[in-house]
């Protein structure tokens, strides 16, 4: 007989047994995540408050409020009209919604996808799944299938789904998946749908169409309904919560595959089903609001820079973040020029690009790659 | 040049680069080609039934139509003094020379084969000469949700967006507007083929650039009778809302708009919006620069009294249920008093003397019983008779 | 001479009854054990047909000349890689069979160099912790001080503020070697551990090892470069060559003047040692 002694020192009360599954608050994790996420939802309120409240449409603050609750009771405001109550109800409110679930879906996804290719310029969409959207979007609008709100997002939808599942046929072709071929099948993939995108614009004789193809890849938030964000804002946060529960393995992910392997992750079932669900995410946000670039490679930079690398926290912060620079980019995208708009991913883009390259520039002495 | 391959090109990038796209929002805005405002088909049928022609005193000189042709006394070329890129306005011989920004171009003869780059020079030429003598047309100018020429190009070559192929065709004159790239004008110089480069402006019915083009295809005559009647038929509309004397702040508010997954509208510094003033309306959109998206909610800040969509007949009505619909638009006066239309867009988003066609329909559609007693019809295409 | 005597009565008992030798350890009483095991990759046995057996509180090494399959040998064993044929058992359990959250509980894995990322010292040997923790707990401070405790064996404690890419390659692999003693494995595979350190670190690294197989009563296993510390530290070790085995036993009886020239190609002078089961072997050229 073998009498090993027990490897794990075991709690010995009742009190720090229950101690154990309590978080410190000593605990840097746990600081962070609880600093960073009421700064951050601080933030978000304060933007979510600017957003509803400022448009072309004049509305005083109590009325604006006042509607705002209403929304919330269903039942209707005293003192405001009809209008106000509208603009507040059908089209800010809902538009910030949308805002906040596309800014949190593209910020976790692109987290997850930096983990995945241990690669700090990952992108959402870099295994073709915004590529795919976008082909799958143009294709829609270039067949004049109208009548639902619901048919280009659909047709996104399809779109990065099957780029996704021919990224993985590819990726799969060597047998064992790794980083490496699936990296190089997304970038094939994402290049050729792409292109694909292109000749499909060049091909639709309509101007029209080909118009609506272009604006709509530029990303925005306009056509913002409560169907729409209805469907975006609960894929958002159900897909933060896998990310948050999956976030200790995100960490051991990025030691490579060995060690992932050896601290205890099924390393090629967790990466598909982290591959899925960052796809799901980009897909859902593509489908809804076009392409808005640099959300993804963004947000998780600027959260590690200011928190360090542990996923534990960085995941949920950089939902947090995400949906918070969504936000402020489409509220200054329909302000600054008011009452005309500017796209939202253009607004990204000129914020996200000058930042990137600031964050690229200190990146040697800070925390934020990989 | 072919504007279609530079929009092509400039699509091309823009799904690359959003800064690129950025651009080409900036620059496709303002282009005239293809205005950010689409084109409807017909939607009330209007008859070409030729009505007289209010007598007005215009500041063009009288019309040379009535002058025989075989008359000794010289027409009245006056008109032609102004002319930007004219180099000698008194000389009506051959050889004759104009100049723009890409040089000076001496003709020894009337060019016998001509390429129009752009639609608004297209449909200004259409009007002067007879379309044996252009070159190639693209395949929008067959479009009639787009184009005021559709009915007439038969048997003009349709061309892609390969510059070659303009080289090929021999045109002994390529006339581009300023929006086209220098690269292509460049190509098309190096291969011999003079080019004049002039602005369109769909305003006060084009008619410098109707001049010019006629100077220097050698329809003058034409040219004037041309520009005579585009001025008479702006002035003519000028003049009676003038005579309605509405006061400029009570004048009806005018939001021009068109859906392209988002909407945009046509803000200051756009044809549309001259278009707008002529027909005796106020630009809903003046604080917009240019061709800018806006939102719903912008339409109800704007609350204009009347909404015009400028796109395809089939879409523009899908667009315009919605904005009849729309929650947020129930207080936009425009939208109580149902007066939300869908225009031929083809009058209103190109740049040429058709923009008058714009003016009339939408003169008459805010001051109907201005109106009521006239039938405006569309401009006639040349005639050898 | 250091051999550290067991601390561990119970320990000292079963290593003597048993032998550190026996290559068929009794039935379930093995730390690991594999059998048959061949790796091919294309036309070539990487690893081929190799059968050993690994047993608590035992310090094995595996030794041979490069190519000899000795890191795909140990990966397989750690259930990192599977083989083509054969199978593994840890404390006579399938590896294959075993869930990786058990496996990560049971065995811990040190590779030869650990990739760029941006964490530091302190969180990654704290991820050796993570297999013992549920999924939303967060460390302890039992767990932290387990890490610092391994930290300090390794002489790393110093460095649990500094990310690992900017620590050199010796002590990267000694925080690396760290977590995988704050993991408190059952068993424990080391792919050259000692390669990048300097002599003092080596023989620190090796002795830690060595005190926690007879301590813990843990089963390490290390694929080793040199002869000397292997002799020095190993209870047996391995010698592979081509995918093969050829020799397992003492260090004593595997490392002689015969193997080194044949197996490594190199002349040398290797002298037994009276007063310890090692032996030290003075390498003179290559042999051809």
């Amino acid at each position: 007989m073998r009498a090993r002694p027990r490897t794990q020192p075991q709690p010995t009360t009742l009190t720090s047994r229950a101690l154990r599954f309590f978080p410190r608050t000593d605990s840097a994790v746990v600081r962070k995540t609880l600093i960073g996420s009421l700064i951050l939802g601080a933030l978000i309120i304060a933007a979510i408050v600017t957003a509803v409240a400022t448009g072309p449409v004049d509305i005083p603050l109590p009325n604006t409020v006042r509607a705002v609750l209403a929304t919330i009771s269903g039942e209707s405001a005293t003192s405001v009209t009809s209008t106000q109550q509208a603009v507040i109800e059908r089209i800010r409110l809902p538009r910030v919604v949308l805002a906040l679930g596309v800014g949190m879906a593209l910020a976790v996804a692109g987290t997850i996808m930096q983990a995945i290719f241990r690669n700090p310029l990952a992108d959402p969409g870099i295994i073709g799944t915004s590529a795919g959207g976008a082909l799958g979007a143009v294709i829609v609008i270039a067949i004049g299938l109208s009548g639902s709100v619901l048919w280009i997002p659909a047709g996104s939808i399809i779109g990065s789904i099957s780029a996704l599942l021919l990224v993985f046929a590819i990726a799969f072709l060597g047998g064992r998946m790794s980083i490496a071929t699936l990296l190089l099948a997304g970038v094939a993939i994402g290049s050729l749908l792409g292109a694909a995108v292109s000749t499909t614009i060049l091909l639709t004789d309509n101007i029209t169409a080909q118009r609506e193809m272009f604006f709509w890849l530029a990303g925005g938030f306009e056509g913002a309904t409560w169907t729409t964000a209805r469907i975006v804002a609960p894929i958002a946060l159900f897909g933060t919560v896998i990310a948050v529960v999956a976030s200790r393995d995100l960490n051991l992910l990025l030691l490579g595959d060995d060690e992932a392997r050896s601290l205890g992750i099924n390393v090629g079932v967790f990466r598909i089903a982290m591959v899925i669900l960052a796809a799901v995410l980009t897909g859902i946000a593509v489908a809804f609001a076009g392409i808005i670039s640099f959300v993804g490679l963004i947000v998780p930079h600027a959260i590690r820079l200011v928190t360090g690398p542990d996923h534990r926290h960085v995941v949920l912060l950089s939902a947090l973040g995400g949906a918070l620079f969504v936000l402020l980019a489409d509220t200054a995208a329909r302000t600054i020029i008011s009452p005309a708009e500017l796209r939202v991913g253009i607004i990204t883009a000129m914020v996200g690009g000058p930042a990137f390259i600031v964050l690229l520039m200190t990146t040697k002495t800070s925390r934020s790659s990989l | 040049m072919n504007p279609r391959k530079l929009k092509s090109v400039l699509i091309l990038f823009s799904v690359l680069a959003i800064n690129v796209a950025a651009t080409f929002v900036a620059i496709g805005c303002t282009d005239e080609e293809p205005t950010p405002t689409p084109v409807p088909p017909t939607s009330t049928p209007i008859p070409p039934t030729p009505t007289p022609l209010p007598p007005t005193a215009t500041p063009v000189p009288p019309t040379a139509t009535l002058v025989p042709p075989t008359a000794t006394p010289a027409p009245d070329y006056s008109a032609y003094l102004d002319v930007p890129g004219i180099v000698d306005p008194t000389n009506f011989d051959w050889p004759r020379e104009v100049e723009s920004s890409e040089g000076l171009i001496v003709l020894n003869q009337p060019p016998a084969l001509a390429h129009f780059a752009s639609q608004g020079h297209a449909e200004i030429a259409f009007g002067l000469i007879d379309t044996s003598r252009v070159a190639a047309i693209y395949s929008f100018f067959a479009d009639p949700d787009i184009s005021n020429i559709s009915d007439h190009v038969e048997g003009i070559p349709e061309i892609g967006s390969e510059p070659e192929e303009v080289v090929s065709l021999e045109p002994e004159v390529i006339v581009v507007s300023k929006f086209v790239n220098p690269d292509l004008v460049a190509v098309f110089k190096e291969s011999g083929i003079p080019v004049l480069r002039t602005a369109l402006e769909g305003r006060n019915g084009d008619i410098p650039n109707i001049l010019l083009l006629a100077y220097m295809l050698g329809a003058e005559d034409r040219g004037l009778e041309l520009a005579a009647e585009v001025a008479s038929r702006l002035d003519f509309v000028r003049q009676r809302i003038v005579s309605a004397s509405a006061p400029e702040g009570e004048r009806p508010s005018v939001l021009t708009v068109s859906d392209f997954g988002q909407i945009w509208a046509a803000g200051a510094d756009t044809n549309v919006d001259s278009i707008i003033h002529d027909a005796g309306g106020i630009n809903a959109a003046a604080e917009v620069e240019s061709f800018q998206q806006i939102s719903i909610e912008s339409i109800a800040a704007m609350d204009p009294d009347v909404i015009i969509i400028t796109q395809p007949m089939e879409s523009g009505q899908v667009f315009a249920e919605t904005l009849m619909s729309s929650p947020a638009l129930q207080g936009v006066g425009a939208v109580q008093n149902n007066e939300v239309h869908v225009v031929l867009s083809r009058h209103f988003t190109t740049l040429s003397h058709w923009n008058v066609r714009g003016v009339e329909t939408l003169a008459k559609m805010l001051y109907p019983e201005l109106f009521a007693d006239v039938e405006f019809k569309d401009f006639e295409t040349y005639d050898p008779e | 001479m250091t051999a550290t005597l067991p601390r561990n009565p119970l320990l000292a008992s079963r290593l003597t009854d048993r032998g550190p030798s026996s290559i068929s350890a009794v039935g379930g009483a093995a730390a690991f054990s594999a059998k048959d095991l061949s790796v091919r990759i294309g036309n070539s046995n990487i690893v081929d047909d190799v059968s050993l057996v690994g047993n608590f509180g035992e310090l094995l090494g595996i030794i041979g000349p490069n190519g000899a399959g000795k890191t795909t040998l140990l990966k397989v064993l750690a259930g990192l890689l599977k083989p083509s044929l054969g199978c593994v058992e840890i404390d006579g359990v399938d590896l294959e069979k075993m869930p990786s959250s058990t496996r990560s509980r049971q065995l811990a894995y040190v590779p030869q160099i650990t990739g760029a990322h941006p964490f530091t010292a302190l969180e990654l040997v704290l991820m050796g912790r993570y297999p013992h923790l549920r999924r939303f707990q967060i460390e302890s401070e039992d767990d932290t001080e387990i890490a610092i405790e391994a930290m300090e064996r390794m002489d790393v404690a110093q460095f649990k503020g500094r990310r690992v890419d900017t620590l050199s390659g010796g002590e990267r692999q000694r925080v690396l070697l760290a977590r995988a003693l704050a993991q408190r494995g059952d068993v424990l595979f080391v792919d050259e551990p000692i390669t990048s350190l300097d002599i003092k670190h080596q023989l620190l690294a090796l002795q830690v090892l060595k005190d926690e197989a007879r301590d813990r009563s843990v089963a390490v296993c290390a694929v080793l470069h040199d002869l000397n510390m292997a002799a020095r530290f190993c209870d047996r070790v391995v010698l592979l060559a081509e995918g093969g085995m050829i020799d397992e036993g003492e260090p004593g009886c595997v490392i002689t003047e015969r193997r080194v020239a044949e197996v490594f190609g190199v002349r040398a002078r290797v002298t037994r040692r009276a007063r310890s089961n090692g032996v030290t072997v003075d390498l003179i050229e290559p042999s051809d």
